[in-house]
């Protein structure tokens, strides 16, 4: 269970610092807002994660070497500034987190207080972004090549997010339902298959370069000086 | 000796940084407990994420511990019951809707959007004209409890406290 929660928590610290890289750059304003906001939310749920495991949250954000973090690399891939990348990517690990975080609610002790609080401003994540996918695939044949080819290139990544975790395969068959019915609205397919526990990714500390990159970039000021404060 | 209602009228009389109501009218403060000089404050936040909490919690313990027969204050953020919009006050209300801003139970009720495409569906009344043809612009507002919808009549965008359970 407390396996499930670091890999929840570094998702979600990972994706707030790779999605806030859109803060001011975003293409229209509501979305830059959007955008920022949610990735506010995921850096608050990792914290209030990170508390449920007892520890220090900045501690385990920035005081960790790279292969002890459990996040998958879904959330570090480089976007390549897309925008239908960026929106594909937050799509797919806001339902995971839902699926774990229904999980999470119903279990012992200090978690299912705080899993069932994070579900609703999950929820209200989820929502946005089916709206979006259906969205952006009937908006004409620029937006669908565009989308089509944000889940064709992050779909290899998406089957790893489901590395080492509880009960994978019922939650990946949960989750490919949850996504199934936006993606078909919107006129788009997705590969789904659940990859073979044989490979190791970041969810047993095997972190492809863009993480380690990434991991040092915020990690740099925890190196120098672990007490400095804002 | 201080009492409850003594530290929740003083609680009554910080605002929330954000917005223009106090932190008992939002319905943020989940209980209050007196022991032996030491207040204790519990508080439920809007979104974990909201950056007022911080300013908010300090705000409390500073403000409670001055006070005649309080020697120090503590407070704790509890996540069980989740705050929703419903926790608002009727003195609350009328304070937001005064500065442009609605609640969902002082109107009809959800405006979280058609999740087929359209993003834009809107039951709120405008706080300015009172017209029904408002749409929901964005559900991500200026913070994390707020959403912005569009007066189609009066041609004013106004803020709604984000429906949430």
């Amino acid at each position: 269970m407390s396996n499930d929660v670091l890999a929840l928590a570094d998702d979600k610290l990972m994706l707030g610092h790779t999605q806030s890289d859109w803060t001011g750059l975003g293409p229209i304003l509501e979305e830059d807002i959007a955008s920022s906001a949610m990735a506010q939310d995921d850096l608050s749920h990792a914290t209030v994660l990170y508390e449920a495991l007892g520890e220090d949250p900045d501690a385990l954000a920035f005081g960790r070497a790279a292969a002890d973090y459990r996040c998958c690399d879904l959330v570090t891939v480089p976007d390549e500034l897309d925008w239908a990348m960026a929106t594909v990517r937050r799509f797919i690990c806001a339902h995971f987190a839902t699926i774990v975080l229904e999980d999470l609610a119903k279990g012992e002790g200090d978690i299912p207080e705080r899993a069932s609080r994070l579900l609703i401003e999950q929820r209200l994540q989820t929502e946005h972004l089916d709206a979006w996918i259906r969205r952006l695939g009937r908006g004409g044949d620029d937006a669908k090549g565009r989308m089509q080819h944000a889940f064709d290139t992050l779909a290899p990544h998406a089957g790893m997010l489901f590395e080492a975790i509880d009960n994978r395969a019922d939650r990946h068959a949960r989750w490919c339902a949850a996504i199934a019915s936006p993606i078909a609205d919107a006129g788009l397919t997705m590969h789904t298959d659940l990859p073979d526990e044989s490979v190791h990714g970041g969810r047993r500390g095997a972190h492809a370069d863009h993480f380690v990159e990434q991991h040092a970039e915020m990690t740099q000021v925890w190196a120098e000086d672990p007490t400095a404060a804002w | 000796m201080v009492s409850i209602e003594d530290v929740r009228t003083v609680l009554d009389g910080i605002d929330d940084p954000e917005l223009p109501c106090s932190i008992v009218q939002l319905g943020l403060v989940e209980s209050i407990g007196i022991e032996s000089g030491v207040a204790h404050i519990v508080l439920l936040p809007t979104f974990t994420g909201c950056p007022a909490l911080q300013m908010i919690e300090d705000d409390v313990r500073r403000t409670v511990a001055a006070m005649d027969g309080v020697d120090t204050c503590t407070v704790a953020w509890q996540y069980e019951p989740a705050w929703t919009p419903d926790r608002i006050t009727s003195a609350g209300r009328e304070r937001l809707h005064a500065h442009g801003v609605t609640t969902p139970a002082a109107c009809c009720g959800a405006a979280g959007g058609d999740a087929t495409v359209s993003l834009t569906t809107s039951a709120v009344p405008c706080p300015y004209c009172g017209s029904a043809n408002t749409r929901l612009d964005s559900p991500y507002g200026p913070t994390r409890c707020r959403q912005i919808h569009m007066c189609e009549d009066c041609r004013n965008q106004f803020e709604h406290m984000k429906p949430v359970s």
